[in-house]
């Protein structure tokens, strides 16, 4: 997204963040299924709707 | 007539939900105070006539300051929220803004020395009983909306208070819609297909739901949610929702019909929809920003019949194709879709030359080509400017695309073409695998395109991508496409 690490928290939010838009979401989760070899439910790709709940959907589905 | 007082004409239940979002309401009544406290402040600090731009996603915000700008006869110039900062500067000088309105989220894109509102100022606003927007001259223009610019620079397009009506009178005709219509929208309203649905359920005194989601998928439960009766999208809204959620199989109770327009889907899509759906009413449509947005729909009932179709024109427009002599095309032969209506726009802003490039004698030449059948149903080809030149042929990507698509294990598929020493230019096909079966390969799909196409439709080369880049009307963006694959070739040599 083009984000500087560093600007990034667990409250970096798709609501507030210009860079984070709906097709750069879908093309996270996309990311996210290749690197991890796994399949995102909908209602979890709504849910990560900031840093910190992507951080802990990921981490249900890796463990 | 003013545009706005054109919506609220028949308004008759003023408690009546009018705008729903996740969070809560706008009946009409509010809905009409608001914009009237906003058009009476413009009226005061702006005077009329004058161009404010509007940066916002679809809010309420959004939808208040449009309607105030344009009923208190200023003009409204929609600028989509992904713009470069460089082409907001060049909109913001070329087009001497001195108002704007924009989400707070958006602020920090524009740095220049005008006024600056966002929705803060809505609750600020003193009431104003009984605002009486100014005498409107119907062909004095009402809204900007710059194009999405697929294939070259920004436009702005000139739509006049005739346009607006004239168009929004016919979309209304055409899909029936009643005020028990409640639309889930998803697309911007700064683009003409946004804008139109705003427009019809508003003059119906239907309602409109403000589908924000961070995911496409999350319309399936707003549909259901909010008893949306209608949904618009563009190909790859209904592509995205095919391949990546569970749309095929839901039952979308509240959903009385579904419409596609911004741009061909591929056939299979369209099947698989109407297949799905069998009860539900599917339209198949055709527009462009230099038409307000409607020219053309498929009756529901012929989706199938006439499969890939853009049907006819709608009430009050005149679309017909043209061969280069200017007479209209017989059955089989190809010519260029043209279009006649009062709602054909006033010109692009500021742009006299390209005006008179796209309008003669009050005819409206869309760059389209097109092929019909006995009974004059229109079926595009390809886009004028796309039109692939390789090799002394002439090749419209539409065919190739829709082949490749038809392929088990193909996606969605873009075909360009790649300047080439020998051939002028190269048929290059770029192929979305479904990420399912992944079995897919390059040889395979040449090996179908040796069997069933001319040699010189014959790809040359196949790249596979993921994601297709997409432009900020979501349409797949073919320049895009095209110079990362000069690039790489660039990077090992064009073969």
């Amino acid at each position: 997204m083009g984000i500087p690490v560093d600007d990034v928290t667990d409250t970096t939010a798709y609501n507030s963040c210009v860079q984070w838009d709906s097709l750069k979401h879908l093309q996270m989760v996309a990311k996210f299924e290749e690197t991890f070899g796994i399949e995102i439910g909908m209602d979890d790709i709504i849910a990560m709707e900031n840093y910190g709940k992507v951080k802990n959907i990921l981490i249900k589905y890796l463990t | 007539m003013n545009f706005v007082d054109y919506l609220f004409k028949h308004q008759q239940d003023p408690e009546k939900e009018c705008i729903l979002f996740r969070d809560g309401c706008l009946t009409y009544r509010d809905l009409t105070s608001k914009v009237d406290d906003l058009a009476a402040y413009l009226t005061i600090m702006v005077g009329s006539d004058k161009e404010c731009l509007l940066i916002s996603e679809n809010t309420p915000f959004f939808i208040i300051t449009y309607l105030a700008i344009i009923k208190s006869g200023n003009i409204a110039l929609l600028a989509e929220t992904r713009i470069s900062d460089e082409q907001l500067g060049t909109i913001i000088r070329d087009c001497n803004i001195r108002t704007m309105f924009v989400q707070k989220k958006f602020r920090s894109k524009v740095k220049n020395n005008v006024s600056i509102f966002d929705e803060d100022l809505l609750p600020a606003l003193p009431y104003i009983d009984g605002y009486v927007s100014p005498p409107a001259d119907d062909d004095a223009v009402a809204v900007v909306i710059f194009t999405s610019g697929s294939t070259g620079a920004k436009k702005g397009v000139m739509l006049t208070h005739r346009n607006l009506s004239t168009n929004t009178e016919s979309i209304v005709q055409y899909l029936g819609l009643n005020s028990k219509d409640r639309i889930c929208a998803s697309l911007p309203f700064f683009y003409c297909y946004g804008a139109s649905l705003l427009h019809t359920h508003l003059r119906v005194g239907g309602s409109v739901f403000l589908s924000n989601n961070i995911f496409l998928g999350g319309v399936i439960r707003d549909i259901d949610t909010f008893s949306c009766t209608g949904f618009a999208g563009v190909p790859s809204t209904y592509q995205i929702l095919i391949n990546k959620t569970s749309f095929l199989k839901e039952k979308l109770l509240p959903l009385r019909y579904m419409m596609q327009a911004g741009g061909q889907l591929p056939n299979k899509y369209i099947r698989m929809i109407a297949e799905a759906f069998p009860e539900k009413k599917f339209y198949v449509m055709y527009g462009a920003t230099e038409a307000t947005a409607r020219m053309s729909y498929l009756p529901p009932d012929l989706v199938l019949k006439k499969l890939g179709s853009i049907g006819k024109g709608i009430p009050g427009v005149t679309l017909e194709v043209l061969n280069e002599h200017g007479n209209p095309i017989q059955p089989g032969e190809t010519g260029e879709i043209t279009a006649r209506g009062n709602n054909i726009m006033k010109g692009y802003y500021r742009d006299p030359e390209d005006t008179r490039n796209v309008i003669k004698n009050g005819r409206f030449y869309t760059g389209d080509l097109a092929t019909i059948d006995d009974e004059g149903y229109i079926y595009i080809i390809g886009r004028a400017k796309n039109i692939i030149k390789a090799g002394g042929y002439r090749i419209s990507p539409n065919e190739i695309e829709e082949f490749i698509c038809s392929i088990e294990g193909v996606t969605d598929c873009v075909v360009v073409g790649i300047p080439d020493e020998i051939m002028g230019e190269a048929v290059v096909a770029v192929v979305q695998a479904d990420k399912v079966t992944e079995s897919i390969g390059e040889d395979e799909i040449l090996t179908r395109c040796k069997q069933h196409l001319p040699s010189y439709k014959i790809p040359t080369a196949i790249h596979f991508v993921e994601e297709f880049p997409l432009n900020a009307s979501n349409k797949v963006d073919r320049q895009a496409i095209t110079a990362s694959i000069i690039t790489k070739q660039g990077k090992r040599g064009i073969r």
